[in-house]
């Protein structure tokens, strides 16, 4: 009885959603489509026509439907509205290698900012420590539910270049933080052979050491965080060096080097193009609106991570910067894969999120109008079948 | 908010406040010749501002790479920048 009321006020009746334009991303855009919703996932995607509406069924109507959006790396729910200590949690000043951190463990899903995201149709983040430490913690990957999601509870390790990592971390120059990590890896790599031994002469367990040699090992991706071209090429030399898998988070000056980034074939969480130009000690000095595009047209793959905004608003609405991005050179289509499918593939969960395909999670967006136009609201957004938000804005 | 009212908010009603509408603020014989030249609907994404004119100079021009870079960013790494035709992509 417990477990029926329970699933009936998760799920509830059947939902389907009709609306002038269905826009599945893995697909071709279906006009006067229908979505139909059941036991929290996506149960059939057509024409109107070719979609049955069950009896009982709720019916939702809306311009233009999409799937929820991915935000591949913020701090939202580390980092509250409210700017005090007790709403910040995303960073460990003073840690260099602060490899134990895991972001599920100060998540707030809760957080009026995860809710702000959600009401502008973002379903799905990463959620990580703030560039600072060279090797910082881990994400946890939820959906915007209120009361959390979790995706990945343990996701990828985020490591910073530039001079966040100088400027938090007592290391004075680019070598030094390069320096740093490279001595962790070192240190992982003997961690993970001595780890090998027999019960005896076994290390004794690290938590800052056994992500790291996890990533050594191709088990765990990588993430870094760097603005500037010469950061990012360290990034692909660490890369090399290290064999990481590694994924480039921020990336403002990644047009500049995006020859190098496609021949690694290392795709980019492309920063806010929004971004602050003076902020950040003057590494987003050369950001541009057409990175995105640039990186898209060298057939780098592509999604968003709006990253970690030390100032109010303290987090970035993906909607609005992949706009931005849209509307100079990227256009509307890779624009709104970028923003979903994009990065999905990017956090490894494009089984479950990321499109309109029958089978995944119900993670839905609904429209009055084109969704990059200033003048258009987000007015529905369901997230695993649940709709959180009725109101148009 | 209505676009006319919108498009108002930014020219005519700020002309008002600051007690110059009768040189700025709207496209009328006789004010300055301070224009927008759009390449779309004024309040939409996908418009860019083509051109902009104050007192009849113009002042920005985007089919210069130097002012295009100067309004979508990277006008400090000119001669690395992309070439134009790199950067567009699939129109709207």
């Amino acid at each position: 009885m417990i477990a029926w009321m329970w699933a009936s006020m998760a799920f509830g009746a059947d939902l389907v959603v009709l609306a002038d334009e269905v826009r599945p991303v893995d697909g071709p855009v279906i006009s006067q489509g229908a979505v139909l919703v059941r036991d929290g996932k996506i149960a059939a995607v057509g024409g109107q026509s070719d979609v049955d509406v069950p009896e009982g069924a709720v019916v939702l109507r809306g311009a233009v439907v999409t799937p929820g959006l991915v935000d591949g790396l913020t701090a939202a729910g580390l980092t509250g509205p409210y700017n005090q200590p007790q709403d910040q949690d995303h960073d460990e000043p003073g840690l260099p290698v602060a490899a134990a951190l895991r972001a599920v463990d100060a998540y707030a899903p809760w957080d009026p900012l995860v809710d702000w995201l959600r009401e502008h149709g973002v379903t799905t983040i990463a959620s990580g420590p703030s560039p600072g430490s060279p090797v910082g913690g881990r994400t946890v990957v939820t959906s915007t539910a209120p009361g959390g999601g979790v995706r990945v509870a343990d996701g990828m390790l985020v490591l910073t270049l530039g001079e966040a990592a100088k400027e938090l971390e007592g290391s004075h120059s680019r070598m030094g933080s390069a320096a740093e990590i490279r001595q962790a890896f070192a240190l992982a790599a003997e961690y993970r052979a001595r780890r090998a031994l027999p019960l005896a002469d076994r290390a004794p367990v690290d938590l800052a050491l056994e992500p790291l040699a996890e990533a050594l090992a191709g088990e765990r991706r990588v993430v870094v965080f760097a603005r500037r071209a010469d950061d990012l090429l360290t990034a692909l030399r660490l890369r090399e060096d290290l064999g990481l898998d590694v994924v480039l988070a921020g990336a403002t000056e990644a047009y500049l080097v995006r020859d190098a980034i496609a021949a690694a074939g290392v795709p980019v969480l492309v920063g806010p193009p929004m971004a602050r130009a003076w902020s950040s000690s003057g590494e987003a000095h050369n950001g541009t609106f057409e990175n995105a595009a640039l990186l898209a047209a060298v057939g780098v793959p592509i999604g968003f991570g709006t990253g970690y905004e030390a100032y109010v608003p303290k987090v970035r609405v993906v909607l609005f910067e992949a706009a931005i991005a849209a509307a100079n050179g990227l256009g509307p289509e890779r624009a709104l894969r970028a923003a979903t499918l994009g990065g999905a593939e990017i956090l490894g969960i494009a089984d479950r999120t990321g499109s309109l395909t029958v089978g995944k999670d119900a993670d839905l967006v609904v429209f009055d109008g084109d969704p990059f136009e200033y003048a258009t609201h987000v007015c529905t957004v369901i997230v695993g079948g649940q709709v959180l938000e009725e109101t148009c804005r | 908010m209505p676009e006319d009212q919108a498009l108002a908010a930014l020219t005519l009603n700020g002309a008002k406040m600051l007690g110059l509408q009768e040189r700025v603020g709207s496209l009328e014989p006789g004010k300055d010749a301070d224009l927008v030249v759009l390449s779309g609907p004024p309040l939409s994404v996908w418009t860019h501002v083509e051109q902009t004119w104050v007192e009849g100079q113009k002042v920005f021009d985007r089919s210069d790479p130097m002012d295009q870079r100067y309004a979508t960013g990277g006008w400090d790494v000119l001669q690395r920048y992309p070439a134009p035709a790199e950067a567009s992509g699939e129109a709207p």
